[in-house]
């Protein structure tokens, strides 16, 4: 079932393309983490990682799980509720900063 | 049974009606990917008690420094080296589980499920022991769940909850895929007419691969 898209080698072809952008994605993100920590801002890089990380994951979820190619509101109701652990992180990360401020008052 | 039939005619034809998936796929299916939701929840929870704990420290050891050891290398530092082979099997298992998923849903290819299943389980047994030999030389080093020779003390169980939790994942990834390629090769499949369950597996598979993005991102780079 599933892959109306596209025909059988198409793709063989396209999951052998997305592991070639998840295996660059990775190697870039080691070569810098080894090359460039302390030489370029810290706040730069990580900006970076977590970008690259979000596309490795958009890769992975679309084409190696095939959510891309399913209905809408199957998308909708799987990746909606994914937007809680945004607000959870943000909360959180500024929770964590606040136990900071509080040992060192 | 009139009646009902009066009903149903009067309603306007919507793939809400029932009957049929509005989301066309089936129902295990559907339940697997709200299972992996659920999952990615309590992953989250870990990742953010992570960030939050992360945060209340001054400082935080710095990746390149722990994570240079490998194995057959002692005494040469090599950053984030092993972490990245260990990456590479992951996503190259991966890789083998979606074209066994592939192979399966488009021929029917029994031989070809079953080779490359069997390529993604050792996949995963390769990176379970490789994160054994992580936590052997970490541990050797000193690190445990109360402190740790690199910095905040919150940073050793953190990492072995973490990562220890990523590891059962694929664990069970392992066991599941093996039980699954026995019933390949017996034919199972054959008989039913369908390799969905191939599909289900896959979906769980890609997801502790998901996952381990975001480890790596959390405990390696940032």
């Amino acid at each position: 079932m599933a892959t109306e898209h596209a025909s059988g080698d198409e793709m063989v072809k396209l999951i052998w393309k997305t592991f070639r952008i998840l295996l660059a994605v990775t190697v870039i993100e080691v070569v810098c983490a080894i090359t460039l920590t302390g030489i370029i801002p810290q706040t730069i890089l990580n900006v970076f990682y977590i970008l690259m990380s979000a596309a490795k994951a958009f890769y992975i979820v679309s084409i190696f799980m095939h959510l891309k190619f399913e209905v809408k509101y199957m998308m909708i109701t799987i990746l909606v509720p994914m937007s809680f652990l945004l607000f959870a992180l943000a909360v959180f990360l500024a929770e964590g900063e606040s136990w900071h401020n509080m040992k060192h008052y | 049974m009139a009646e009902a039939v009066t009903l149903t005619t009067n309603v306007r034809p919507s793939i809400w009606n029932g009957g049929r998936s509005p989301f066309k796929v089936s129902w295990g299916k559907l339940m697997m990917w709200y299972f992996l939701v659920g999952d990615s929840f309590s992953f989250a929870s870990f990742l953010i008690t992570y960030g939050a704990l992360r945060f209340s420290y001054e400082s935080w050891p710095l990746p390149t420094k722990v994570f240079s050891a490998m194995p057959f290398l002692e005494g040469i530092e090599v950053p984030l080296g092993f972490v990245s082979i260990m990456t590479f099997t992951l996503i190259m298992s991966s890789v083998t589980m979606v074209l066994a998923v592939h192979y399966g849903n488009h021929e029917g290819n029994r031989k070809k499920v079953a080779k490359w299943l069997l390529y993604t389980i050792i996949g995963g047994i390769i990176f379970l022991g490789s994160q054994a030999w992580e936590w052997t030389h970490l541990i050797t080093e000193g690190m445990n769940m109360h402190g740790n020779p690199f910095g905040a003390s919150a940073f050793g169980w953190l990492f072995f909850c973490i990562t220890g939790f990523h590891g059962f994942h694929v664990l069970t990834g392992v066991c599941i895929n093996t039980l699954v390629l026995t019933k390949v090769v017996n034919g199972e499949y054959d008989r039913k007419g369908s390799y969905e369950m191939i599909e289900k597996i896959g979906l769980y598979w890609h997801f502790v691969d998901l996952v381990w993005v975001f480890v790596f991102m959390a405990f390696y780079l940032l």
